[in-house]
């Protein structure tokens, strides 16, 4: 295979993996389109908010409602305007723009200002569906209606007699906003429009004319997270009185709606009274993802590219014995012969696997006593012991790697099952972690592959890869970005100690609960809740309380996608308590000590034994009491 | 023979017989920083303090003024009141340490007044570096960030639909964050052209930009589009933006001034003078009281109209 044909066939895989943007191509959206399990739930009239993190397709899903779009999809499945149930436009919040009606001072009453500005925004994009909506379906909407809203707006000079003339007099009305925004002590007048009231009298209009014949419009409004909570109550007084022909469709962040208040005093907008919530993590992520990536693997086979079309085969996985030899269950298991030669018990081991036999040790290091007693205890107890190898086996691989120095993988993330989990929930990771798996596995090979799979190796090495990409821009995504980072640095290398000597026996602790004074929980909370909007961490509702120092249920854990950076399980297992002073020290000037303190003073790892991806944050980790290195 | 440009003088020291006829003098209250404290305010002060405006920021929209006859509170956007404080034709506005959205709203009402707008800016003699750094940003210079939102008198409601085109120009500092927090609060997310300060106030300073920027240089694939506009210099920020403009004439320009506060200047002169195509995105830094030490070259920067 030339050269040229490599790098075309890899060119087209990494096209297909590289991104699930909505800014795709029209075409490319069309085809690589996969409907979301939720999305006769979005589809429904009733208003709903859909809600998810950076990358999980809040706003492809959106995109999918919108009028055109909605179309397009309906055509490739033979249908036409007339199954069309409704007709979407699309909204995107932009911070800079909303955070101009700050609302600190009192010079203008900036919610209505707010209220005014929304209704543009919502009658420019009406405009365009009525524009759009007059030539599928070859009715007219009349002079006075378009002026009718004109006028409601408070543009009282408008002459105009089409829908896209009101569309340049909006834009107008924008402008003169922006000037008396900017200029709020100037006599400049501005006439303001009433909450809501125009993009009722559009849709109404609309209905009344036939151009929507008995259809829904969704207004959509994407990123919801990024206005002012005084703006979230106005739009949360539209969502809660929605009625029909319009509905509203809410993208936003985990805790991103941070207030359910409407004008109406203490009215709140509750769920599923006023509308539905849909966790986009909790909709059948899984078989979304395998369908993404599936049909992803078709295209790439019906363009030439060699790879198998299930992706359970591209992604190679690894049994726990496979990946135990691969992890050095062989030079461990002769170690434990070597000590057990000469006695009864030798010809025994030496007849079981060295995938079995490594276990005798790593329960010897974790429970102490003398390996031959150990030895004659499994003889005695096999299917016992068969029992703790399931329980403890996997916790016992990343204990394998301890003291293996120079070794470059020292735990394996590979396989469908892996890859979904770490993902957690976010197709924009699941595809991440596929497209580098295929830049490392392609890196290393001289020609195309016959049929190109994924080595675990190459799934390792992009899981860390991707782990590590995700850390650094952290810094990059939240207001508190640089802390946050910190943050996960340093949990990140407790859990990584831990995996390596769990403390108490516990192995495989992957979360935690906050305990400590309040006004520390509070602020420690504060940062990890905007942490997991940004997909920092993960949480859910706590487990029973452990001790009584406990004062907060919820329950954290890093985002799984960060488990191969810091060598880590991402399994979900066992829990412990940080206190929140620990984790406010993190952000001073010494995180070494907090770290160490939240490994109660165990010795860690040396620097110089660290894998290199975490010896690059040495100058972060690097200031540890002395006495609590390890030798 | 290429003269030495008119338009910015340097000093050692600055006193107030370097001060023009008649020049009132706009500068902050009390200075967190070394370098911001200038002896010529104080000997104003004393000799015609009538000349003398002090400012401390009280919130995000409103400043204290403190001037010889009362304190009063003025509203940053309130750009003929802020305008009426001076009498004089004359007005120089020491930027040193007066936060952005305290001296952009005050510098665009003077020069908007056609006033006679010189601007002073004290470097630093060194930067304070993290003892205990998570990333490629070694300089410990912010608490914390307030978040994107409009300097006063600089908002703007309307901008490209999504398939006009746009470029993110982001002016590079020490805290290579900024850029890419700020960048990804766009969608869809524009060509980025960045512009290091090179040649920078200290001579390692523009490879310590790049370096503390390499995450955003990499991941937004511009390593090279990179501008280079010298870091004490608005007017060469202002010409770089400029110069931009005639590359992409039809863009829409995302200007983000988080590197020197020379460049951030020029790039308001810019924005003030090209209001049509441009926005400032800013994310409003919570500085470090102790972020730099010692005190280096003075630069007074002539904005004659």
């Amino acid at each position: 295979m030339s050269e040229l044909n490599h790098q075309t066939l890899a060119a087209t895989l990494r096209q297909l993996f590289g991104d699930n943007r909505a800014e795709w191509p029209t075409s490319n959206f069309r085809d690589l389109f996969v409907t979301p399990t939720y999305l006769t739930k979005l589809e429904a009239r009733r208003p709903c908010i859909l809600v998810g993190g950076r990358g999980t397709g809040k706003t492809t899903a959106l995109q999918s409602l919108k009028f055109d779009s909605c179309l397009e999809r309906l055509k490739n499945s033979g249908q036409s305007f007339g199954d069309q149930e409704y007709f979407g436009f699309l909204i995107r919040i932009n911070k800079n723009r909303v955070r101009s009606f700050h609302g600190r001072d009192e010079t203008l009453d900036w919610g209505k200002y707010f209220s005014h500005y929304f209704n543009l925004l919502a009658c420019f994009e009406l405009s365009a569906l009525a524009s759009w909506l007059q030539e599928q379906s070859g009715k007219v909407l009349p002079i006075e209606a378009i002026q009718a809203v004109a006028f409601d707006l408070g543009i009282f000079e408008f002459s105009g007699t089409s829908t896209p003339e009101l569309g340049i007099a909006i834009k107008s009305q924008i402008s003169k906003l922006q000037l008396k925004v900017n200029n709020p002590t100037s006599s400049l007048e501005v006439v303001l429009s009433m909450a809501e009231s125009p993009i009722r009298i559009f849709v109404d209009a609309l209905e009344k004319h036939g151009l929507s014949d008995g259809r829904t419009i969704f207004c959509c409004i994407d990123e919801y997270e990024n206005l002012l909570d005084y703006q979230q109550a106005i739009l949360n007084t539209y969502i809660k009185h929605a009625s029909p022909p319009l509905s509203y469709k809410i993208g936003v962040r985990k805790n991103g709606l941070r207030n359910r208040q409407t004008l109406d005093g203490q009215d709140l907008l509750r769920t599923p009274d006023d509308c539905y919530e849909i966790e986009i993590a909790d909709e059948g992520f899984e078989y979304f993802a395998k369908q993404v990536a599936s049909v992803r693997l078709k295209a790439a086979c019906a363009s030439g590219v060699p790879v198998p079309e299930k992706l359970s085969e591209f992604l190679q996985d690894l049994s726990l014995g496979e990946e135990a030899d691969l992890l050095g269950a062989n030079r461990v298991a002769r170690g434990v012969l070597h000590e057990l030669e000469g006695t009864g018990e030798f010809e025994y081991f030496q007849s079981k696997p060295a995938r079995e036999t490594y276990f005798l040790k790593y329960w010897q290091a974790n429970e102490g006593g003398s390996l031959t007693k150990l030895a004659k205890d499994w003889i005695a107890n096999e299917r016992e012991w068969q029992v703790r190898l399931g329980n403890y086996g996997y916790a016992s691989l990343f204990w394998l790697s301890k003291g293996n120095k120079g070794a470059r993988i020292r735990k394996y993330y590979c396989g469908e099952r892996t890859f979904l989990a770490m993902a957690s929930g976010n197709i924009r990771y699941f595809l991440e972690l596929i497209d580098c798996s295929v830049t490392h596995e392609l890196s290393e090979a001289k020609a195309f592959p016959g049929t190109l799979c994924l080595s675990p190796k190459s799934q390792t090495l992009a899981a860390r890869e991707v782990g590590e990409r995700r850390l650094n821009q952290l810094e990059g995504l939240a207001d508190h970005g640089v802390q946050l980072k910190r943050l996960v640095l340093a949990i990140g290398k407790v859990f990584f100690e831990l995996a390596r000597e769990p403390l108490g026996k516990a192995p495989e602790v992957t979360s935690f609960v906050l305990s400590g004074k309040a006004d520390e929980i509070s602020k420690i909370s504060d940062m990890l809740s905007e942490g997991v909007g940004h997909l920092a961490f993960e949480v859910e509702p706590g487990t029973k309380l452990t001790s009584r120092a406990e004062t907060r249920e919820d329950e954290y854990r890093l985002h799984r996608i960060f488990s191969a950076f810091f060598e880590i399980s991402h399994r979900k297992k066992r829990r412990m308590t940080f206190d929140a002073q620990d984790l406010i020290a993190v952000l001073g000037d010494h995180p070494g000590r907090a770290i160490s303190s939240m490994l109660e003073n165990k010795p860690q790892v040396e620097e110089e034994d660290l894998p290199e991806q975490l010896a690059l944050f040495s100058a972060f980790y690097g200031d540890a009491e002395s006495g609590a290195r390890q030798k | 023979m290429r003269m030495p440009p008119e338009h910015t003088l340097r000093f050692d020291s600055f006193g107030l017989k370097d001060l023009l006829v008649d020049e009132t003098v706009i500068s902050i209250e009390t200075s967190p920083e070394e370098r911001g404290r200038v002896d010529a305010w104080e000997e104003l002060k004393r000799a015609k303090s009538e000349h003398l405006i002090l400012l401390q920021d009280a919130t995000p929209d409103t400043a204290t003024i403190l001037s010889k006859y009362e304190s009063q509170t003025i509203l940053l956007t309130d750009s003929e009141r802020l305008v009426s404080l001076v009498k004089s034709d004359n007005v120089l506005i020491d930027i040193t340490a007066l936060p952005h959205h305290v001296w952009a709203p005050v510098f665009q009402a003077y020069v908007k007044a056609g006033k006679q707008v010189r601007v002073l800016y004290v470097e630093p003699d060194g930067y304070k570096t993290h003892p205990s750094p998570a990333s490629a940003n070694l300089f410990d210079l912010s608490i914390s960030f307030g978040g994107l939102s409009p300097m006063p008198g600089f908002a703007k409601l309307a901008g490209p639909a999504d398939d006009d085109p746009a470029l993110f120009v982001a002016f590079l500092g020490f805290e290579g964050n900024r850029a890419e927090r700020i960048i990804n609060q766009l969608e869809p997310q524009p060509r980025v052209i960045p512009v290091v300060g090179a040649p920078g106030f200290q001579i390692n300073y523009p490879a310590i930009t790049v370096a503390c920027n390499r995450s955003f240089l990499n991941e937004f694939d511009c390593n090279a589009d990179i501008r280079l506009a010298k870091a004490s210099c608005p007017f060469e920020a202002f010409d770089t933006l400029a110069s931009i403009r005639r590359d992409f004439p039809d863009h829409y320009l995302y200007i983000a001034p988080v590197g020197t506060r020379p460049h951030a200047l020029g790039a308001l002169r810019y924005a003030i003078a090209n209001e049509s195509h441009c926005e400032i995105l800013f994310d409003h830094p919570v500085r470090q009281s102790n972020r730099t030490n010692g005190r280096g070259l003075i630069h007074v920067f002539s904005f004659a109209s």
